[in-house]
């Protein structure tokens, strides 16, 4: 085999091996999680494991092609560009995701929720998404239904944002959880609209659709206790009675009076 | 705040992102095209389209709905099939409407719009995005082959010349003899091929989605996407800044009609516009569509979508509420 092939053998090869380390990787450290909705991740899995595969496979493939292979430009497996040009562009395939995995901390900062805006009623969601059957206390207008949310020790309803955030449009939802305790994790924002008399704060957490660049904040407001001080992003446990007051003609979620504690992150920091 | 501002560390875990969703069909995408190269006899895709052009364009947008591919794995399987002998003209019907024309996004086009028209939103995306790609495919078919492919695309079977790119609009292909698979006498030689052909257009074709996700990401995270809301009101200027949205976001055309549905405060037409135009032509595709097409052509086929979706999706938003 010719250096020139040989050069661009292992440049393929190792682009591949690296694509499935990083897949592989992503996957089996659960890192992933952050990055795609549960539906693609399998799909990660399986292609680095499938590139892996394919890096061994093409290493043998290219013993068995004739040796003229690659070294002129119309070459069916070079297409139009030299060896040279096409390593180059391995080590931009390799190199751009190398950067970025080092560099990405697998949430976005406080720069990227203030640009996507921070939805804080349900009508700035798609009408499509229904709340699955079964996860919220009742169903829509269920009122003797027993709940299906789990309740803490204390009694309260374990909620996410977004369970709440649906009550600002959906009648049966508010009514299973107006007045009701309930407790709801998520990162913490100043909130710079609907708060009066500067006393409440945001609860975000980000919606993902299909991966983490679609991922809209969604929010519920909070009535901070006095003296309350906390970092901005930092994931805390909010708990209290839920309200859903009407605010500039929007309904708005406020847990009110609420207590606040800090608290790791969730096993998934996106919601679905 | 500015209307743009970069951040790093947003950027990078976006980038990955769309990376990580991508690159699973961009693979199943290229194991398809090996497949393709090694075990399709040459012309047997023109075999099966009608002979003439306007029948061969029209049964091509409708492709999807049999061989249902999302938009970034269809790019190295679209390369595969002209260099097979599929008509250039029939190839870009094919590779814009599928994205669109093809059962998952219908159902989750439905889901997503539910409340918002879903079955005339539905329907009209579905038209529109075939209609669009014919209408692209049509103008395609008056310009000569090697004049829209990027050069060694056709280079291969020992036929990869001018005269060949030239000829693949032409529709009397089937019986010429171009793009024969390659000689190969065992099964684990067409296997072998296979899988060379997969990994090079894996590595070819992943490097203009990195490109393409990192503009993508780029804006995804750096530009204020509030700042678009203000044009809500204006209908024809509605309609262009969704379009423009949607092609800064590069979102997967299953999922994006439940980001199209968020914005409430749009015009329907608007919206649907975004749901047409995206899956076409956004900033991930116009770097992928760089590794089948010559870039000047990407630039004319992009302007010339923007247009005419515009235009379909402004007269088709009359009928909607």
């Amino acid at each position: 085999m010719n250096p020139t092939r040989t050069l661009h053998t292992v440049a393929s090869c190792a682009a591949l091996l690296f694509w499935a380390a990083l897949l592989v990787y992503f996957c089996a450290s659960d890192r992933i999680t952050a990055f795609l909705h549960p539906m693609f991740r399998p799909w990660s899995m399986a292609a680095g494991i499938l590139l892996g595969i394919l890096a061994v496979l093409y290493a043998v493939a290219v013993r068995k092609s004739p040796d003229s292979c690659c070294d002129g430009e119309d070459c069916a497996e070079t297409g139009s560009r030299g060896v040279m040009p096409r390593v180059a562009a391995l080590l931009l395939l390799v190199g751009a995701p190398l950067g970025a995995a080092v560099l990405s901390a697998d949430g976005f900062s406080t720069h990227t929720v203030y640009n996507r805006g921070i939805v804080t009623d349900a009508s700035g969601l798609s009408a499509g998404r229904e709340r699955p059957e079964g996860d919220l206390p009742g169903g829509v207008g269920g009122e003797a239904e027993p709940f299906a949310l789990p309740k803490d020790a204390e009694g309260r309803l374990q909620a996410e944002v977004i369970d709440l955030v649906y009550g600002t449009q959906d009648e049966g939802i508010r009514k299973d959880f107006e007045g009701k305790p309930v407790v709801v994790v998520g990162q913490l924002l100043p909130a710079t609209e609907m708060n009066p008399d500067g006393d409440r704060m945001k609860l975000v957490r980000m919606f993902m659709i299909c991966c983490a660049a679609d991922a809209r904040p969604i929010a519920v407001l909070f009535r901070k206790p006095d003296a309350f001080q906390a970092p901005e992003m930092s994931w805390v446990r909010v708990s209290g009675r839920a309200t859903f007051p009407t605010v500039g003609g929007s309904r708005i979620v406020l847990i009110d009076p609420a207590e606040v504690e800090p608290c790791d992150p969730p096993e998934e920091t996106m919601l679905f | 705040m500015s209307g743009f501002s970069f951040h790093a560390q947003d950027f990078a875990y976006a980038f990955l992102s769309i990376l990580f969703e991508g690159m699973p069909f961009v693979l199943l995408g290229t194991l398809l095209s090996g497949i393709i190269d090694a075990f399709l006899p040459g012309h047997v895709m023109t075999r099966f389209l009608p002979r003439n052009r306007a029948g061969a364009i029209a049964v091509s947008g409708l492709l999807g709905l049999v061989l249902p591919m999302c938009e970034c794995g269809i790019v190295p399987v679209i390369r595969r099939l002209i260099r097979k002998g599929l008509p250039v003209s029939c190839g870009i019907a094919y590779m814009l409407a599928a994205p669109i024309l093809n059962p998952v996004v219908a159902l989750s086009t439905f889901a997503a719009f539910r409340g918002q028209s879903p079955e005339a939103m539905t329907v009209l995306r579905l038209a529109l995005g075939y209609l669009a790609a014919v209408l692209a495919a049509f103008a395609v078919h008056a310009f000569a082959g090697d004049r829209i492919l990027r050069p060694g695309v056709l280079a291969v079977g020992g036929a990869g010349s001018a005269v060949n790119a030239r000829r693949r609009t032409d529709f009397q292909i089937p019986g010429s003899g171009e793009g024969a698979a390659d000689p190969a006498p065992t099964v684990g030689n067409r296997w072998a091929h296979a899988v060379r052909v997969a990994v090079t257009d894996f590595l070819d074709v992943a490097v203009y989605l990195v490109i393409g996700a990192a503009l993508a990401s780029l804006f995804n995270t750096s530009v204020d996407q509030e700042r678009i809301l203000p044009l809500a009101g204006n209908p024809p200027a509605a309609t262009a800044a969704m379009m423009g949205l949607a092609a800064i976001l590069s979102l997967c055309s299953t999922s994006d009609a439940f980001i199209a549905a968020t914005f409430t405060a749009f015009p329907a037409a608007s919206k649907l516009a975004f749901l047409v135009f995206g899956p076409m032509f956004d900033c991930k595709l116009l770097f992928l569509y760089a590794a089948v097409f010559r870039r000047r052509f990407v630039l004319v086929l992009g302007a010339g979508l923007f247009a005419v979706v515009w235009f379909l999706a402004t007269m088709a938003g009359k009928a909607l509420p």
